[in-house]
């Protein structure tokens, strides 16, 4: 039975066969057969990563806490866990999972494929960098272990490689020690977008994660006017007692228009501006668990774009490159009165390798409605991520071409020559992959 | 004194929920499935997220160990019977393996494995559940033998129930209406699937009241005698 899918930002939607396993035999039954495959997790990606048209395999059952070592912080656990499980177990035996993406229900076999990144990026790197160890699972060559020391290429292009090397059983994971049992955020106020760059420099520092949200809806020199958090553990004297409810999906059903038009976007970013100002504390503690999943809580925010959805734009940019890109889009924007609904920079560190999302620099995230002006907004921002060398995650982006993302991404045609040797049958397949003529 | 609970069928579904359930209400447990390699690793999870003991046994219920299964019970308090299987093709026809088959592991089996439990002088136990289906109140031509082998067993478990009513054990026979299981998750039904969660939760708190034959989600009980009370001219008529 074929079952209706979308991405997360909701710009493409499609029927998608899907199996959901419970068993290994019965998902070694389901792989046994012709067909290409594709593993899906929460099935919260902004791009078509797991559909195709073979059989989308989903592994939320997969779910379960193989192996803890307490001494040296060491967990193995099947792909198909989630964020808030893993976190509510290693955080009540003192230890901390080093990179967290925002929603607790990603699941730990998603995080690997596209190497996500956290708030803390330019502290902790990548969610690869702490993998010591998984198991995949392909058809041709049964279940493979590798690690640092032993099939380090299978592990290079899994980490980030969008699930097309096999199915992943489970991941064994480096912890950090817990620093303390509640997040303390602070609020800072910044009064454009140039400035954000500094204070955020300055402040990673001081903080173990730094981000920031910035109204864009401004013109002149309050253009990108808005708030840094930075983030501490502290132990202190609260009430941990959390519990996940329910979670979004991506076939949810958003209210029949979009707020995010131009004055939308304008009075919601003054509303939450004036509402952090005036109501909201400059500092406040949450308990980890909460602390951890930003937007869990908020996630009202996405349904507002309406039926059509929205888009979101994710790049890094290098530092010495920030003024000039930051100008480009302020003019774009002041100009074409292009909506924005959300903005948030963060600092990031690393080299490219593969198609993975990391490099020096700041990464700015932009969100907007899903109409015709915005396309011709991203086409733009491809432009100029062309002309600074600039890099776009392909996580977040539903419409990114195989030519911006092979002018980007140097090691783009490396990659593709790696996977294609160690499957050229192509059996674990997308759409994505299809886009990205890999 | 240490609560220890027997699951059949854990690896997976109603029978996994189950066994996460009893493992965080502090239950030492045996679980029990074809799926050894399942099994292990929830044992894994379990006895780390809970701290617990949690004992493995591949177990295939068409298989004859149920000697084997009398003498590791001994000081179970509870056992809950999840097994099933419904197959596609399920109507008039032919095909007597598939009829055996579905006839074995729904009730056959199962039955042999009651009576293996309540075989021995196992004093500790307070009760067994057992899951049937909706399938066993509302004949139809799709599913024959895996509602007939169902009506099967509730009868069988009713009769167990009033044979053992002397020895204040709870036998509990829970019809479950359509559940979000790999045995309905790609099949368009006319009614919400239950959370598998809720189910193993319901199972688990009415094992301590002897209650017979109940239904899950209750509303099925009302569809059931709705099913009963039509005459068959209508009935006939039904496609579901």
């Amino acid at each position: 039975m074929t079952r209706k899918r979308c991405t997360f930002d909701q710009t493409i939607k499609r029927s998608q066969q899907v199996e959901r396993p419970e068993k290994y035999s019965h998902l070694f039954k389901i792989m046994d057969s012709e067909g290409e495959f594709i593993a899906q997790g929460a099935g919260l990606s902004y791009s078509p990563a797991s559909m195709n048209n073979g059989v989308a395999i989903d592994f939320r059952k997969f779910d379960r806490i193989l192996d803890f070592d307490s001494k040296k912080g060491l967990i193995r656990c099947e792909a198909g866990i989630n964020l808030w499980k893993l976190l509510d177990f290693v955080t009540q035996k003192g230890w901390m999972v080093k990179v967290l993406p925002g929603y607790p229900s990603i699941t730990v076999g998603g995080c690997v494929a596209f190497n996500v990144h956290g708030k803390s990026q330019y502290h902790s790197g990548n969610f690869g960098e702490s993998i010591t160890q998984l198991t995949l699972y392909h058809p041709a060559y049964g279940e493979v272990e590798c690690s640092r020391g032993n099939d380090r290429e299978v592990l290079d292009l899994t980490i980030g490689g969008m699930g097309f090397t096999g199915v992943i059983l489970d991941v064994t994971l480096q912890l950090e020690p817990l620093k303390g049992n509640t997040i303390e955020i602070s609020k800072h106020r910044v009064d454009n977008l140039s400035f954000a760059v500094e204070l955020l420099k300055s402040y990673s520092s001081v903080y173990d994660s730094v981000y920031s949200w910035h109204d864009l809806m401004q013109t002149g020199e309050t253009f990108g006017r808005g708030f840094i958090f930075g983030e501490l553990y502290r132990n202190a004297d609260i009430s941990s007692n959390i519990r996940l409810g329910n979670n979004i999906a991506a076939d949810r059903n958003n209210i029949p228009i979009n707020i995010f038009n131009l004055k939308g976007a304008k009075l919601i970013n003054e509303i939450y501006l004036t509402k952090e100002l005036k109501f909201g504390k400059m500092k406040k503690t949450l308990p980890v668990m909460k602390g951890a999943f930003p937007i869990k809580g908020q996630e009202i925010y996405y349904y507002l774009y309406g039926k059509n959805g929205f888009r979101e734009y994710q790049f890094i940019v290098a530092f010495d490159k920030v003024e000039e890109m930051f100008l480009h889009i302020k003019k774009y924007i002041n100009k074409r009165k292009q909506p924005i609904g959300l903005a948030s920079l963060k600092l990031f560190k690393g080299s490219q390798s593969y198609l993975n999302f990391a490099e020096d620099g700041v990464c700015l995230a932009l969100d907007v409605p899903n109409i015709d002006i915005s396309e011709h907004f991203f086409n733009f921002l491809d432009e100029l991520c062309i002309a600074t060398g600039s890099i776009m995650n392909l996580s977040k982006d539903s419409r990114l071409s195989c030519g911006t993302v092979q002018t980007v991404y140097r090691e783009y045609d490396l990659f593709k020559r790696d996977l294609l040797k160690y499957d050229n049958q192509k059996r674990f397949n997308s759409v994505l992959r299809e886009n990205l003529h890999l | 004194m240490s609560k220890k609970a027997m699951v059949v069928g854990a690896s997976s579904g109603v029978g996994r929920e189950i066994a996460e359930i009893l493992s965080e209400k502090g239950y030492d447990l045996i679980i029990l499935a074809r799926d050894k390699r399942s099994l292990e690793s929830l044992q894994s999870d379990l006895e780390l997220r809970f701290e617990n003991s949690i004992a493995v046994l591949k177990f295939d219920i068409l298989e004859n160990k149920y000697v084997e299964i009398g003498e590791i019970i001994h000081d179970v308090n509870h056992v809950f019977i999840t097994v099933g299987v419904s197959l596609d093709g399920d109507d008039i026809g032919e095909n007597f393996g598939n009829m055996e088959m579905l006839l074995q592991l729904n009730f056959f089996s199962i039955a042999r494995l009651i009576y293996s439990l309540l075989g021995g002088q196992h004093s500790s136990l307070k009760s067994i559940s057992i899951i049937s289906s909706i399938a066993a109140h509302a004949p139809r031509g799709k599913n024959i033998m895996y509602g007939a082998s169902k009506a099967a067993l509730e009868y069988f478990a009713l009769a167990v129930r009033h044979a053992v009513s002397s020895k204040n054990i709870n036998v509990n026979v829970i019809a479950i209406g359509y559940t979000d299981t790999v045995l309905a998750y790609n099949q368009k039904l006319i009614l919400p699937k239950a959370d598998p969660l809720d189910v193993a939760k319901y199972i688990v708190s009415k094992s301590r009241q002897d209650c017979g034959l109940i239904f899950y989600p209750k509303y099925w009980r009302v569809i059931v005698f709705i099913l009963k009370a039509l005459p068959w001219s209508v009935y006939r008529r039904l496609k579901f």
